[in-house]
């Protein structure tokens, strides 16, 4: 096995080409990451902290394998690494619930809301009817993406904005590929309802 | 028969949307995630220079970063520890052992008396 590493190891345009395909994929993949963590945990300052976790973990443990094993290791990487997050938020929040009471509400930090009228303001001032409006819509998308329950929504983004198979899908989020067509359909529809409610056919 | 693909068009128009959106990402959001890649490239830079170079014994700029030797170094120095201190035990115990020795010959009395129990009582009858 150390026999065929080292041979894989010399056959020099190989190795660049790897480099160049990790570097390039990350560059890809980085937005969307991003945008995923960002829907899941709904903070700005975590959300890069993921992605960047997720990328380190990639190029320090499987910089080695295949370009076409990137996609898949890398969407199991940032899940795992969402799902610590979570895990690590909750024990935060379990202490600082028992060690102050003077913390303000925490839902208040999360409300989209917020954020969005503020963005939509300099929207109007800089940007032509028609974006404004299109932009506005993909708030809505992203909003009614993060109502989503954790695993629809997972399922949801890697099955259809990843783009992976059901298979690969299932793999990623540990469970079965019945569960992952579950999931998917749910979102789906759910999405496809949030828009309708608020006057937009998607 | 319809139901999936409606739900295949409706996800569609819905990752377009997110297509959207991502590509109108921030500026600075966009610059952080950059450093981030950057920052992840490094870290797959290191090693290729560090352990390949020393173990497989010939200088290359294009090694891969993963090495299998990684696995197996903190193994054999734990193991190498752990003969050190073996090796240590047994060096001092060895030491104490001689310095009783030692401490024993220079005595005046002779080392039989330590194992005479006649000697066990006088010493007792002597101290009281």
């Amino acid at each position: 096995m150390i026999r065929c590493h080292i041979k894989e190891c010399y056959s020099g345009t190989l190795q660049l080409a790897t480099f160049q395909e990790l570097s390039r994929f990350l560059a890809e993949v980085e937005r969307r990451a991003y945008k995923q963590a960002l829907f899941a945990v709904r903070d700005e300052h975590g959300a890069l902290d993921i992605v960047q976790d997720s990328m380190m973990k990639l190029t320090e443990k499987y910089s080695g394998k295949p370009a076409e094993e990137f996609p898949m290791l890398f969407q199991r990487i940032l899940q795992n690494t969402i799902r610590d997050h979570y895990r690590r938020q909750k024990v935060r929040s379990l202490w600082t619930t028992l060690l102050s009471s003077l913390t303000p509400h925490q839902e208040e930090e999360y409300d989209p809301l917020e954020t969005l009228e503020v963005e939509d303001d300099s929207n109007k001032i800089h940007r032509p009817e028609e974006t404004l409006a299109r932009s506005q819509v993909v708030k809505l998308v992203e909003q009614a993406l993060e109502s989503l329950p954790a695993r629809q929504r997972e399922a949801f983004l890697l099955r259809y904005w990843e783009e992976l198979d059901v298979s690969q899908t299932a793999a990623a989020m540990g469970c079965s590929e019945g569960s992952v067509k579950t999931h998917c359909s749910r979102a789906t529809h759910a999405v496809a309802a949030f828009l309708k409610s608020k006057g937009i056919e998607p | 028969m319809n139901r999936p693909m409606n739900e295949h068009d409706l996800a569609k128009k819905i990752t377009q949307h997110l297509d959207y959106g991502t590509a109108n990402l921030d500026s600075r959001i966009h610059y952080r995630l950059q450093t981030a890649r950057q920052h992840a490239m490094e870290a797959y830079a290191q090693p290729r220079h560090g352990f390949n170079l020393a173990w497989e014994g010939r200088g290359h700029s294009g090694h891969r970063s993963y090495s299998p030797f990684r696995a197996w170094v903190p193994l054999a120095l734990l193991i190498l520890g752990l003969m050190f201190v073996t090796y240590w035990q047994n060096t001092q115990e060895m030491n104490d052992v001689s310095e009783i020795d030692a401490h024993l010959l220079a005595l005046d009395l002779p080392v039989h008396a330590f194992i005479d129990s006649g000697f066990d009582t006088w010493l007792e009858g002597s101290s009281q």
